[in-house]
């Protein structure tokens, strides 16, 4: 009775499953859709490049594909979160394909040089603390209402107003002599926006007052970012964020709007400015940075950023020759990795153990082996070599090198001999993800191996981590950070960041009074740029703070994308660079 | 089987069990709400970036004002409870300010409801099929392996064996991509109808409530076979399909709605996990990075929808077990 | 259950024999079943290593060596396992990182152990108001989103092995403390019970010398289960990044951290998987041979 029960239920008790298994195997079997974008354009496209032009009129480069396919593509991180196109409405919020539709007054060549951008000069008042700005005359709005300093103006009288509660206004400032005219008094409501020191004078003139002398203010016109007045004033700062009332000065117009599934904008027709666009469109599709890589060895982007790249995909990118010639490593915002120390309290209020500690990373076998030379260069300073008044030459290395027996040297002198008596330590870290993570774990172990030391790491929360860092006094004792560059003058590395009272619990008088003068000299530049050299050599003798590695930035780009981003600069750097505007105008698609 | 006497009876008592029920059901959601509440805003930080340096005081406040942070938090707490409760406004999500919280939950469920359904389908139709085979079978082969991967997924953690399934499929055999959900790539016919990209990640998923429900599944069938009215209807020269589906799935009904019990809270929070290993843009992603965002109305309208999915889960099964089997006394709790 | 199919073993002695005899009884059938020994081997061979690491793993869980970064299994002698993203030997942190599992799997039930069974117990024989508060109390705390409050304190106070304790210990007196309710509430009716009250017994005494002993075997039960809950849940909360400190290992993490490398480096994430299913799987093979053989007429 039993084996026909088996028998007749046989249907029922293998069906399902398999019916289920079958369905699982025949989508397994099946491979990934094909790629039917891979496909090469036609033969008779290529005859016609002759008379391939821009709607700007320019003539495309000979091997460029023709002007209707100069598409590029990006990724977006789709777990990011964003609202505005603007930096001038939300700076830690935007979308991918930003600050497309404006033109910031100043640029930066490759060499990091300030130059004109939507103002053609400028020029400084006698006693330097007035600057007029010229824009380039005929720059229009997408909608044919002209550009002018009055735009500039609003826009920053926006951003400072407190009810806009820019999240950048700490910017301004964080310059402190160097900020803006009232800018602390009025995001405090003291003042009205209208008495900033941001004044349009005509159409074309916009001034910008300091509250001190500030020899660098037109690099830091690279944030001079303008919304239009009009939009501003019919649809609020987010009017960008709409196909209808989205309007542009810049070279890019907004031609599809979906967030989270794809954003596409286009060659603005209108546009007047220093940099017309050699591609027609530009699009960015929202996916998840783990699926960058996949997508771009698809086919299917133009370019994935470092840190969507993964350790392992590093690994597959540089045992690939052709992928390896196409990642174009380049110096980001000059980022340092760094251990900070509380030099107010015990123990690292002993410049020995400060010492012991800088001699006992090494630097190099970490770079080599766990960054990967393709992400970083050991530190002995701040600055990364290329910044402005950096130590290029090496001379600072002595001070932080790493040798084990100067270190033992140094601890023992502090009165812990053999690590002896040393109390046990936490390294914390900021939200770190495992690539960084295990950065600081060689750097613990690098450490704790040579002084014989204890050191437990806490990788905490970012906010928690800042929170901690800027409490007063601080409640770090002892911590790793990044800091890449605001703006592209040593009087931001070194005097923003390192002046004491800033970020950091560590105070020298002469290190304050060398960055203090530079910062506001006019006149000697050499002198300036000794100063600084000076001050730096102050912070890595007094170890201020513990240099591990500068970090190389990079994208892996696609072979058919071509341009002066390829070009390298007199460093022979290539890639993107920082504040540099012009490079993605100057980019074409070839076959 | 029970007759109308009863049922109005036990009517009643349903009707008084469930008021009962759906008071606590509110006291366990204030409960959260201000433990939650009062606990978020310890977290150190808040919806602003000091990552490069301390906010000067002024701008902070004009931050904190502008999220309505600025007033003592006892009132925080009663203004959000009332635009909450009142009308249904679970305020803006500091991650996204364009969109609502309430839009961008329903937005992200999308995913996470998929996976969802698809991993209770997968693990039901194939929990019920093992479970009633190895039942009938006992101590055969089949019998064995269900008992082995009953055991795997209820003590394996699903992102144990998600990185098992990454390991063998994706990265030995490259036959299932590494992660994503509805990627282009992955789907055929270019639609999104069927991926491959789910693959992997339902199967992760499923595992363990799979093994919970083949496990129910058998035992309860076992028993069920057992007993005498099995004999007696077998005896009677029912067929065995007849036997097989007028008693034996009804019986096997109870340990499906236990199951049901425990997957359906937990297919929201166990989502953190499959959707972290396999990158899925759901909800599960924002329970952690809500957190780490200090973004508080987010937060807020999580926990308590994880609370009311929970306590609302237990209600129901509860009354589904009295419907099912009237041997359930109502209100039964404690004692053993 | 599927440990009792799987002995055939529903041949319970007649209950109610002499307090020695039960126990060996246990034991007896404790041993006759098979994946209840695999499970005891495991869970042995896991409480070994946790305990002698310093003397079985060939390096400690910290040692660097830059020159051996991301090594594959047997491709360097003297690392079976190869090493990690910074160069530490991978079977080194494989068995410091069972110390960590243990540690928290234990030291979570201890203390779910030390708030539920007073709770349960006062609930259960106290009753009337008492009891009412109580079971409020523990209704309130099962409908707590468990993993989420552990993310959001271990925001507060920061990761470490004691925080993850006590992030996981939240909710985890909960299941002890409903199970000895019950388990008092029904005993408590018991003849035996009501005679000793009836003798003027103090309260206490018939707590701790009657009730407790005989509620005792579901709470180990149930306490066996819990471990490797709590196992599960630091490995879940590392995994995520936010539960143990470096550089002590632990599995979860190491399963978390691997994600980034998995493409090329398959063995950062083959070797700690397995270990975290091994634990698990131990630990409730012991759990259902413990249940199977102490209360065998015991249905879930």
């Amino acid at each position: 009775m039993k084996t026909q029960a088996v028998r007749r239920t046989r249907w029922f008790t293998y069906g399902l499953p398999l019916l289920l298994l079958l369905g699982l195997l025949l989508q397994a079997c099946v491979p990934a859709a094909g790629p039917e974008a891979m496909e090469p354009a036609s033969e008779e496209a290529m005859e016609e490049t002759a008379g391939n032009v821009t709607v700007y009129g320019t003539e495309l480069p000979a091997d460029a594909k023709p002007y209707d396919e100069q598409v590029y593509r990006v990724a977006a991180d789709i777990n990011q979160s964003a609202s505005t196109f603007d930096f001038p409405v939300a700076v830690y919020n935007r979308y991918c394909l930003a600050d497309l539709f404006q033109d910031t007054l100043v640029s930066l060549d490759k060499d990091f040089n300030v130059i004109p951008g939507a103002a053609e000069s400028w020029d400084v008042s006698e006693d330097g603390k007035v600057w007029s700005f010229h824009l380039r005359p005929g720059q229009v709005w997408s909608d044919g209402t002209p550009l002018t300093a009055y735009d500039y103006e609003a826009t920053f009288r926006l951003t400072a107003t407190p009810e806009h509660g820019w999240d950048f206004s700490w910017f301004y400032s964080f310059l402190a002599d160097g900020g803006i005219k009232n800018w602390s008094k009025i995001i405090a409501g003291e003042l009205p926006p209208e008495e900033l020191g941001v004044r349009a004078v005509d159409d074309l003139t916009l001034e910008v007052e300091t509250e001190d002398v500030f020899p660098p203010l037109p690099g830091v016109m690279k944030f001079a970012f303008t919304l239009q007045k009009k939009a501003l004033e019919e649809h609020g700062p987010y009017y960008n964020s709409s196909l209808e009332t989205s309007v542009s000065s810049g070279p890019f117009v907004l031609a599809e709007f979906d967030p989270g599934n794809k954003i596409v904008v286009e060659a603005n027709p209108t546009y007047k400015g220093f940099r017309p666009p050699l591609i027609k469109r530009m699009e960015c599709i929202f996916m998840d940075p783990s699926t960058f890589f996949a997508a771009y060895q698809n086919g299917d982007i133009d370019k994935v950023p470092y840190g969507a790249l993964t350790p392992a995909d590093f690994e597959l990118i540089l045992r690939d020759e052709e992928m390896a010639g196409n990642y174009l490593r380049h110096f980001g915002d000059c980022r340092t990795d760094y251990l900070r120390v509380d030099t107010f309290t015990e123990p690292f209020d002993d410049i020995n153990v400060r010492k012991a500690f800088a001699h006992a990373v090494d630097r190099e076998n970490i770079v080599a082996n766990v960054y990967g030379e393709i992400k970083a260069m050991p530190a002995y300073s701040m600055l990364m070599p290329g910044y402005p008044s950096s130590d290029t030459e090496g001379n600072l290395r002595e001070y932080q090198n790493y040798d084990c027996d100067e270190a033992n040297e140094h601890l023992a002198a502090a009165g812990y001999p053999g690590g002896e008596g040393f109390p046990d330590l936490v390294m914390m870290l900021r939200g770190e993800a495992p690539a960084m993570a295990a950065v600081y774990q060689a750097v613990a172990a690098s450490i704790t191996e040579c002084l014989n030391i204890n050191l437990e790491i806490s990788n905490v929360d970012r906010k928690v981590y800042m929170d901690a860092l800027n409490a007063k006094p601080t409640q770090l004792t002892f911590g790793a950070v990044d800091y890449g560059m605001d703006f592209l003058d040593p009087a931001n590395l070194l005097g923003n960041v390192w002046k004491s009272g800033g970020r950091h619990s560590w105070k020298n008088d002469e290190f304050d009074a060398l960055v203090t003068e530079a910062a506001g000299m006019v006149g000697n530049p050499e002198l300036r740029d000794q100063m600084f050299r000076d001050a730096e050599r102050v912070l890595v003798d007094d170890v201020g703070g513990i240099f591990i590695a500068h970090r190389w930035a990079g994208d892996l780009m696609q072979s058919w994308v071509q341009g002066t981003i390829r070009d390298a600069d007199s460093q022979g750097i290539t890639g993107w660079h920082w504040g540099n505007d012009q490079d993605i105008s100057l980019i074409y698609i070839t076959e | 089987m029970a007759s109308r006497h009863r049922i109005t009876n036990s009517d009643n008592a349903m009707a008084r069990y469930i008021l009962g029920r759906i008071l606590s059901l509110i006291l366990v959601l204030f409960v959260v709400s201000v433990v939650t509440f009062f606990l978020m805003h310890q977290v150190p930080g808040g919806p602003f970036d000091e990552t490069k340096a301390p906010l000067p005081p002024a701008a902070k406040e004009n931050i904190l004002r502008k999220y309505g942070l600025d007033k003592p938090i006892h009132i925080q707490y009663l203004n959000y409870m009332k635009n909450a409760v009142l009308h249904f406004d679970f305020g803006i999500p500091y991650q996204q300010p364009t969109t609502t919280v309430t839009a961008l939950i329903a937005k992200s469920w999308k995913v996470t409801a998929q996976v969802g359904v698809m991993t209770v389908l997968l693990a039901f139709g194939v929990g019920i099929t093992l479970g009633i085979y190895a039942a009938y079978h006992q101590n055969s082969w089949i019998d064995n392996i269900t008992t082995f991967i009953a055991m795997l997924g209820i003590t394996v953690p699903s992102f144990v064996v998600a990185m098992w399934l990454i390991l063998f499929f994706a990265v030995r055999l490259k036959w299932l991509p590494m992660g994503g959900w509805n990627a282009s790539d992955s789907c055929l016919l270019g639609s999104k109808f069927v991926c491959t990209d789910w693959i992997m990640p339902v199967v992760a998923y499923a595992l363990g409530p799979l093994a919970i429900i083949a496990r129910y599944t058998r035992s309860s069938m076992v028993d069920v076979m057992r007993q005498d009215f099995t004999r007696t209807a077998r005896a009677k020269g029912l067929g065995n399909r007849a036997i097989m589906l007028r008693h034996i799935l009804r019986n096997a009904l109870i340990p499906m709605v236990t199951a049901l019990g425990v997957i359906i809270p937990n297919l929201l929070t166990g989502s953190i996990f499959i959707e972290a290993v396999f990158r899925i843009n759901g909800l599960g992603k924002f329970f952690v990075t809500s957190i780490f965002n200090r973004d508080y109305p987010m937060i807020m309208a999580l926990f308590l929808l994880i609370a009311f999915l929970w306590s609302l889960t237990y209600l129901f099964t509860d009354i589904i077990y009295t419907w099912i089997d009237p041997r359930v006394r109502l209100g039964a709790e404690g004692g053993a | 259950m599927t440990a009792r199919v799987a002995t055939g073993l529903d041949l319970a002695p007649t209950n109610g024999e002499r307090h020695r005899t039960l126990w060996q009884d246990a034991a007896r059938r404790f041993l006759r079943n098979r994946l209840a020994v695999i499970g005891l081997a495991i869970v042995l061979l896991f409480l070994f290593l946790a305990v002698f690491a310093d003397l079985v793993a060939p390096f400690p869980y910290d040692k660097v060596y830059f020159d051996r970064v991301l090594r594959f299994p047997f491709e360097l002698p003297g690392h079976p396992l190869g090493t990690d993203e910074v160069g530490r030997d991978y079977l080194s942190r494989l068995i410091y990182g069972a110390r960590t599992s243990m540690t928290v799997g234990v030291a979570v039930q201890m203390v779910a152990f030390l708030i539920g069974v007073p709770l349960g117990s006062l609930a259960g024989y106290v009753g009337g108001r008492t009891d009412f508060i109580i079971s409020r109390f523990i209704d309130t705390m099962t409908a707590f989103p468990g993993l989420m409050f552990s993310i959001l304190i271990i925001s507060v106070w920061g990761g470490g092995i004691t925080k993850v304790i006590f992030a996981l210990s939240i909710t985890s007196w909960i299941g002890i403390a409903r199970l000895t309710r019950g388990q008092i509430l029904s005993l408590r009716e018991k003849e035996y019970v009501e005679a000793a009250r009836c003798t003027g017994v103090s309260q206490n005494r018939i707590i701790l010398r009657h009730l407790l002993p005989n509620a005792l075997t579901p709470i180990l039960v149930s306490i066996s289960f819990g471990i490797p809950a709590a196992i599960f849940g630091e490995a879940g909360l590392s995994f995520l990044g936010i539960g143990i400190n470096d550089p002590i290992p632990s599995w979860g993490k190491m399963v978390g951290v691997s994600n980034a490398y998995v493409r090329v480096y398959w063995h950062l994430a083959l070797f700690p998987t397995i270990a975290v299913a091994l634990a698990m799987l131990g630990f409730s093979f012991v759990g259902d041979g413990l249940r199977d053989a102490l209360a065998p007429k015991m249905i879930e």
